[in-house]
């Protein structure tokens, strides 16, 4: 039997070619989309689940009291030790210091110098926690020794080739000398922690005092299996109160969290070392929007099916008066669905190799051609086929199988009108969806723009950013800026803690009379500060070029949230002392006007740059302003100075204006996706309006006959049968624009400085909806109009 | 075998009711061949479509077999009509996407029958109206004659007891007509199949044992 029915749908997928290729078409797109979403989807749950101990390993996460919207992935370097020692549940806790509190370290190996972003300064009990897998080396406890080092296999190759890295030393920023005792498998691709190399924290610069105050290590611990979470969490919690004698000084909370969490639900955890972060808001809204363009081409299904159901009645009359039961005709239909979605599920699976590589090189994602063929794939194609089997074919399958034979074998047949008015609805399903989708596109890449177009108060093109955590002593660099500073495409050089988009030190501005104090950030930075960024000032001057030896004043250049506060003009802050955490003697000498140090998603806070003898920070980077003109010539040059004048460090180097593009990374993916999405969508949607305009004409060539005999005119036709349509897109015009405004509005609400919706942008872009519908339809509506009268009369 | 007794049905317009068939009582012996006339509209095909268990009637009792019609559920009505009852219709209805050979066979897939079995019904089949040299034709690559010849082969094919026609010849010229005709005369005589026609035709209403006029919904007696 089951062979007759695929028969049967075989034959009539061949005999309906237009309707059946539609179909095919926006069903395999659908699919096709679908597998890299599936597999990405996949990937992010996946996170973190290949360690053996993964039910027990807990981050132990900060909430600073002052902010406790706020949650830090970091905690002191006390919190680890301290947990060992008091907490008979913790096994083992380490902590994760990533070099130089995040900045790349200058690895000097033999002669050479290497840039290493992946460095980590960690307790040996880290092992413990997670599974290394140790190819060379002593695995056991390879951080036996103090000055000890482990690499993983690319690292190994990449700094000692293929020999052998065991015994072999690393020079770290000019510092400490470690050498290397074991070799680790690299950590997988759905591994939140990410070290090339792992140094034992006792060799940092860092591990010399323990204290509870600055929180900038990351610590894992594992609880013992059956320990009930909750009284761990009270003890952890417990521990700020047994160390932190003075309760003012108690500034924040600990707890834990697990690592299944860390993945998924760490967006807004701040101050964390790990890099791969997802967002299982993201993750969500990926797979609605996979979900919605399986069912826009269900729908396609769906509407193709039921209007191309009346002739198909006849032939189910038949079959009933020839003894087919109701059972046998849903089932002939569901095949029917079947064999579509099969060929669909194969042409969209051949189709996902293309889709699977858009997809990584829109979302910077890696997923592996491999995984196509994994069994998970399989599974989900699955699936689909048997979802979409029963999403699309049910329609059509019950509501014929339902009507009588007699009823269905009359000329036309009509299920009481609730066929037509259902693919009305589904088209304006369908098409509010597209409109919401132009009307998001239109106004993620207004936004965008505008981002990359604000004036973010300084002037971040031509600014040449060098890393220099890794020398020792500024002194050391005297020589090499003096030779830059002569070149005469650079203008200015200047030294700072961290550039704009980088985080500052967070200090407070402190007012006499004031119960609060404000968070300020504040910079290390010299004189040059000001022309090197292009920095507006309004009042006084730069920081001083040279200070005395015996100098014991901080001078500090304001942004103007700092006078603001104080209650100040700029003119009347000059001059002025400012309590900000940084000693007696510190004065205001200028100030700049606002400026976006960080993405424009936050908001300006207080922001100071200060110079001073003995600054509490060192310089990290070199900010020099050069004249793009001959760029690559410049940079040769430059590169061969430093090269020439700071032969230990490694020449890491990058441009302002580029980093400060990247904090928009993920909204760009987002972008990127939502756009192509858009399309696609759009595309599948059109595809229907397509097929059902043709089945309209189809179904109305003899009233386009009987009017044309009457006198109409080919375009009073084709006007005719397009408004048909039309008046469904204007419905959805209706529903979507208000969709799309409100979930637009949300999205923007994630930047501090966005652009307001105008109406005049959604109602074009609603326009071009209509114009995109319009043109679908018009090609048939045009064709139809244009038949002779007495063929078409004669169809009947 | 079929016995229709003050037999109604009626639809409702407007609060109007109008009879499709009025106090119908109509008796058929197994081995009749009966057919029926009257002008457009009055009920013929009605008629035809009670007795083949299409249509539901209002009013009155349909015994068939003896067994009464009107309490059976559905499932024992169709599987009734699938085991008793042929049809031929006046447009063919043969299925476009079927070959000769597949639309015959059509029925027997709903009887559950294996595959041998219904090869040798169906070749049988094709021998017995020639068309075994058409087999792998579809329905639009014949004739309307050879369409009907099809139709009647596919009504047999699962050897119903009654083969209900209707304007089996309409759509078909005289010499085709009879032709047919012919062939429901030698089943009916050879085959004792029982068969009732809805004709238009005094001719071929010449070839029943009866004739049963119908006039605005009544039996004309």
């Amino acid at each position: 039997m089951i062979t007759y029915y695929l028969k049967i749908a075989w034959r009539n997928f061949k005999s309906s070619k237009l309707f059946s290729l539609l179909n095919l078409l926006g069903l395999s797109v659908a699919i096709a989309v679908c597998i890299p979403l599936f597999l990405f989807i996949g990937k992010e749950r996946s996170f973190d689940s290949g360690y053996a101990n993964k039910d027990h390993i807990y981050r132990v996460n900060l909430i600073p009291h002052q902010k406790s919207d706020e949650t830090w992935g970091s905690v002191p370097n006390a919190v680890a030790p301290a947990m060992m020692q008091d907490i008979p549940e913790i096994s083992y806790a380490a902590r994760m210091l990533k070099n130089g509190f995040g900045t790349p370290a200058s690895l000097r190996v033999g002669q050479e110098n290497f840039k290493e972003d992946l460095l980590y300064w960690s307790d040996p009990e880290l092992f413990k926690i997670f599974d290394f897998q140790f190819t060379a080396g002593e695995g056991k406890n390879p951080l036996q020794e103090d000055n000890a080092a482990v690499i993983n296999e690319s690292e190994s190759r990449r700094l000692f080739g293929e020999a052998s890295p065991l015994g072999k030393t690393i020079m770290v920023d000019n510092g400490p000398t470690l050498v290397v005792r074991g070799v680790y498998k690299d950590l997988p691709d759905n591994s939140s922690i990410d070290p090339a190399m792992i140094a034992n924290f006792k060799s940092s610069r860092m591990s010399r005092s323990i204290y509870w105050s600055n929180a900038s290590y990351e610590t894992f611990c594992l609880v013992k299996p059956g320990s009930d979470i909750k009284i761990v969490n009270q003890k952890v919690q417990a521990l700020t109160a047994k160390y932190i004698k003075d309760p003012s000084d108690r500034w924040f909370s600990l707890s834990l969290q697990p690592l299944s969490e860390i993945h998924l639900h760490s967006a807004q955890v701040m101050d964390t070392y790990i890099s791969r972060i997802g967002d299982i808001k993201t993750v969500r809204q990926i797979g609605l929007l996979g979900l919605l363009i399986i069912l826009i081409a269900c729908i396609n299904y769906m509407n193709l099916a039921t209007a191309k159901s009346e002739k198909r009645a006849r032939e189910v009359g038949i079959n009933k008066t020839l003894g087919a039961t109701r059972k046998q005709m849903v089932l002939r239909f569901y095949a029917d669905t079947a064999l579509l979605a099969f060929l669909s599920v194969v042409t969209g699976f051949l189709l996902s190799f293309g889709s699977l590589f858009l997809f990584n090189s829109i979302s910077g994602s890696h997923l592996a051609m491999t995984d196509l063929f994994g069994l998970p794939t399989l599974l989900f194609l699955m699936v689909i086929w048997v979802l979409v089997t029963l999403l699309a074919g049910s329609y059509p399958a019950l509501l014929l199988s339902g009507s009588s034979a007699l009823q269905l074998m009359q000329k036309r047949f009509h299920a009481g009108g609730l066929d037509r008015v259902l693919r009305k609805a589904l088209v304006v399903v369908q098409f509010s969806c597209s409109i919401v989708l132009i009307i998001a596109i239109v106004i993620i890449y207004q936004q965008m723009r505008f981002v990359g177009n604000k004036n973010l108060g300084f002037k971040p093109d031509g600014v040449l950013m060098i890393n220099i955590s890794g020398v020792a002593k500024a002194q050391n660099l005297v020589g090499f800026t003096n030779e830059i500073s002569q070149m005469p495409n650079v203008r200015n050089v200047a030294f700072l803690q961290s550039p704009p988009g980088f985080g500052a030190s967070q200090r407070a501005l402190h007012k006499a009379d004031a119960k609060s104090d404000l968070t300020l950030y504040t910079c290390h930075a010299d004189a040059e500060v000001v022309p090197a960024l292009g920095l507006h000032l309004l009042a006084g001057q730069s920081l001083p070029k040279q200070l005395a030896k015996t100098d014991s004043a901080v001078y500090v250049l304001a942004n103007k949230k700092v006078v603001d506060f104080m209650g100040w003009t700029p003119e009347q802050a000059i001059g002025r002392k400012v309590d900000v955490d940084l000693g007696e003697n510190a004065y205001i000498v200028g100030v700049v006007d606002n400026f976006n140090y960080l993405s424009l998603k936050s908001p300006i806070e207080p922001y100071i740059y200060y110079a001073a003898n003995d600054a509490p920070e060192s310089f990290n980077a070199l900010m020099v302003k050069i004249n793009t003109d001959q760029l690559a010539g410049t940079m040769d040059k430059i590169q061969s100075a430093f090269g020439k004048d700071v032969p230990s460090v490694a020449f890491d180097y990058s441009f302002l204006d580029s980093h400060l593009a990247t904090l928009y990374n993920a909204d760009r993916v987002m972008q990127r996706t939502v756009l192509l999405f858009s399309c696609l969508a759009i595309f599948v949607s059109c595809l229907g309006l397509f097929g059902l305009s043709a089945f309209m004409a189809e179904q109305k060539t003899k009233e386009i006959g009987i009017r044309k005999v009457l006198g109409a005119s080919n375009f009073s036709i084709s006007r005719m049968l397009s408004l048909h349509f039309l008046r469904l897109v204007v419905l959805s015009i209706i529903i979507g624009i208000p969709i799309a405004v409100y979930l637009m509005r949300e999205w923007l609400s994630n930047f501090e400085y966005r652009i307001h919706i105008s109406w005049l942008v959604v109602a074009l872009a609603a326009l071009s909806g209509l114009l995109i519908a319009l043109i679908t339809v018009s090609y048939q509506s045009v064709k139809a109009s244009r038949a002779n009268p007495v063929n078409s009369i004669k169809t009947e | 075998m079929i016995e229709l007794a003050n037999l109604s049905k009626w639809v409702k317009a407007g609060g109007n009711q109008t009879f499709l068939l009025k106090d119908i009582n109509l008796k058929i012996d197994k081995g009749d061949f009966v057919s029926i006339m009257g002008p457009s509209g009055s009920g013929k095909s009605t008629l035809l479509n009670v007795i083949g268990m299409l249509d539901d009637y209002d009013e009155g009792q349909y015994l068939f077999d003896g067994e009464d019609v009107g309490g059976l559920k559905e499932k024992a009505k169709q599987s009734l009509h699938k085991d008793h009852i042929g049809f031929v219709f006046q447009a063919y209805h043969l299925i476009d996407e079927l070959t000769v050979y597949e639309n015959i066979e059509t029925p027997l897939l709903y009887q559950n029958m294996k595959s041998a079995e219904r090869k040798a019904i169906v070749a049988d089949m094709l021998d017995r109206f020639q068309m075994v040299g058409k087999k792998d034709l579809f329905p639009a690559q014949l004739s309307g004659g050879q369409q009907q010849l099809v139709g009647i082969a596919r009504a047999l094919v699962a050897n119903p007891d009654i083969i209900l026609a209707d304007e089996p010849t309409g759509n078909l010229n005289s010499k085709q007509g009879e032709e047919i005709m012919d062939i429901f005369t030698r089943l009916n005589k050879e085959d004792g199949v029982t068969i009732i026609q809805v004709t238009h035709s005094e001719k071929n209403a010449a070839y029943g044992h009866r004739i049963i006029n119908l006039l605005d919904a009544r039996i004309e007696n």
